[in-house]
């Protein structure tokens, strides 16, 4: 009787563990990283060659206000996500690209935020701004709303 | 730098370069308080830091060998709210104190902006890539027809009125980008090319216009190639190898290509300028012309590792009255270098030439530490 117990335990053990597994499997596919602006953001559509434009330090305008891009900088993950599918550089060429333009038009680099309520506060403070987050993040904070999705993870 | 313009008038300009760094840092503080009061203003304050040291070996016939060490710091602020710009840069060390731009623009729409102020010929395109940001360029010293007046440069390279920057894409990504400037240009002055001066105006100085057309097969990339265009009313005031030469002004025309071409690790920016200078003289006038040409090579390797060479040559030289007003310049050279980028933001080179000026050859060795900070 013991000894059967003792097998059930261990069955429902794994079959825990196996679930757990599979839910994180799950949570791990539908990893995203989406646009988002303010709620009281008028924006509504920016496409993928004037998001890299405003990151890149050209002028994307919409309702005669120039759109600024803010860095999202909390984890390594959503950098790595930003550098590759937003500007399509490596770190240091990012960096010497900003540089560039300071020293040629006087363009401050966009502002970074390593705690999502600064980045939130920035972006509520100004509507015509937009930066990236985790999708799951983005669906549980009221103040922002999405614009659309720049990545998912396969 | 070769450090042979303090020699002469270091003393005479302290007080104006004292007054100078001052009024400069009151301007660049001011902004300060309007963008603590703005949420909308961005500013971005950079040092571009460098410390160089320079060996010259002349000829064996001229004997005479010198060391120059420099110190420098560039100073860049930038500051943006809405559609007005400010941009200003200050080179502090211990060759020159200087205000070398200070532009206010405004950006008329997404590919459009105007400047008024001083700024940068925009015909010398490699002053519109690298400024005074040490750092950011590969080679230590600089081809002669992007050389600074205050360098031994030849064409004029700093401007004070007004600039248009148009950008028109065209397919996909690729543009074609115009560039306008019309304002005061330099004096021939006692020893070099003297620029307009805001802190200390005169009005000796007449026009130049400078036109740079630019085709760009991507906009987000720094590969392009180019036309430019120049002329400028040169003014002799007090230079004694003009007054020998009994010259009194000179109209010079400058018309060039230039082509920076980037290919995974290979970089190429070439430049080739003809010269036609008016001269006016007393008794009559001449035409004088040259050509100016560089090619610079650069390969990176290793990741940090960048090897690079220069060539440049002035065809034509040998027979110009105006190159002789500038008899230090460097009109030949043969360079080779190494450069090794460390940490995030310093870089430490090495540069080996054979220059030629109008009457000498010598060889120089130059080493570099630059960086930029923050």
């Amino acid at each position: 009787m013991e000894r059967c117990f003792t097998v059930k335990s261990v069955k429902a053990i794994f079959l825990l563990f196996l679930g757990v597994l599979l839910c994180m499997e799950v949570a791990a596919d539908e990893r995203s990283v989406v646009l988002v602006a303010a709620t009281t953001s008028p924006l509504q559509h920016i496409d993928s060659l004037e998001l890299r434009k405003i990151y890149l330090g050209f002028t994307v305008k919409r309702d005669d206000r120039t759109i600024k891009g803010l860095r999202n900088i909390v984890d390594k993950n959503i950098n790595s996500i930003f550098l590759q599918n937003v500007v399509a550089m490596s770190e240091k060429s990012y960096k010497k690209r900003l540089l560039f333009l300071a020293l040629r038009q006087g363009t401050p680099h966009p502002a970074e935020y390593d705690n999502i309520e600064d980045l939130l506060a920035a972006l509520s403070a100004n509507p015509y701004s937009v930066s990236y987050m985790w999708k799951e993040e983005a669906v549980s904070l009221s103040q922002v709303k999405i614009l659309r999705l720049l990545w998912h993870q396969n | 730098m070769t450090g042979l313009r303090l020699e002469g008038e270091e003393t005479d300009h302290m007080a104006t370069q004292i007054r100078n760094l001052v009024m400069f840092i009151t301007v660049l503080i001011a902004p300060f308080s309007i963008v603590q009061a703005e949420p909308e203003g961005q500013h971005e304050l950079l040092f571009f830091v460098n410390a160089n040291h320079a060996h010259n070996n002349f000829t064996a016939e001229k004997g005479q060998q010198y060391d120059d060490i420099v110190l420098s710091a560039d100073i860049i602020y930038g500051y943006v709210k809405g559609d007005f710009r400010f941009l200003t840069e200050y080179i502090l060390s211990t060759y020159e104190s200087e205000l070398e731009r200070f532009q206010l623009g405004w950006q008329a729409d997404e590919n459009n902006i105007g400047w008024v102020g001083r700024f940068h010929s925009p015909t010398s395109y490699w002053n519109m890539a690298y400024h005074h940001g040490q750092y950011l360029q590969t080679s230590i010293t600089r081809p002669l027809i992007a050389r600074f007046e205050d360098e031994e440069g030849i064409v004029p390279t700093h401007v004070t009125g007004v600039m248009w920057e148009s950008m028109n894409e065209l397919q996909g990504t690729d543009s074609f980008q115009t560039t306008v400037s019309l304002g005061k240009t330099s004096v021939i002055g006692e020893y070099e090319l003297m620029p307009f001066d805001l802190l200390d105006a005169s009005s000796e100085h007449r026009a130049a216009v400078d036109v740079r057309l630019s085709y760009l097969p991507d906009e987000f990339d720094q590969n392009q190639f180019g036309l430019l265009l120049k002329w400028s009313d040169l003014v002799v005031d007090g230079n004694p190898v003009a007054e020998l030469q009994g010259l009194q002004q000179v109209k010079q025309g400058v018309i060039g290509a230039y082509i920076d071409w980037r290919v995974r690790d290979w970089m190429i920016l070439a430049n080739l300028s003809y010269l036609n200078n008016q001269m006016i003289k007393h008794d009559q006038d001449l035409t004088d012309t040259f050509f100016a040409a560089y090619l610079q090579a650069e390969y990176v390797f290793a990741e940090n590792w960048t090897v690079f060479g220069r060539v440049e040559d002035t065809p034509g030289a040998d027979d110009s009255e105006y190159l002789e007003l500038f008899p230090a310049s460097i009109i030949e050279r043969q360079m080779l270098g190494l450069r090794f980028d460390f940490y995030s933001n310093n870089a430490l080179t090495l540069e080996v030439s054979n220059v030629g000026t109008q009457t000498i050859d010598s060889d120089q060795v130059w080493f570099q530490w630059s960086a930029v900070l923050p």
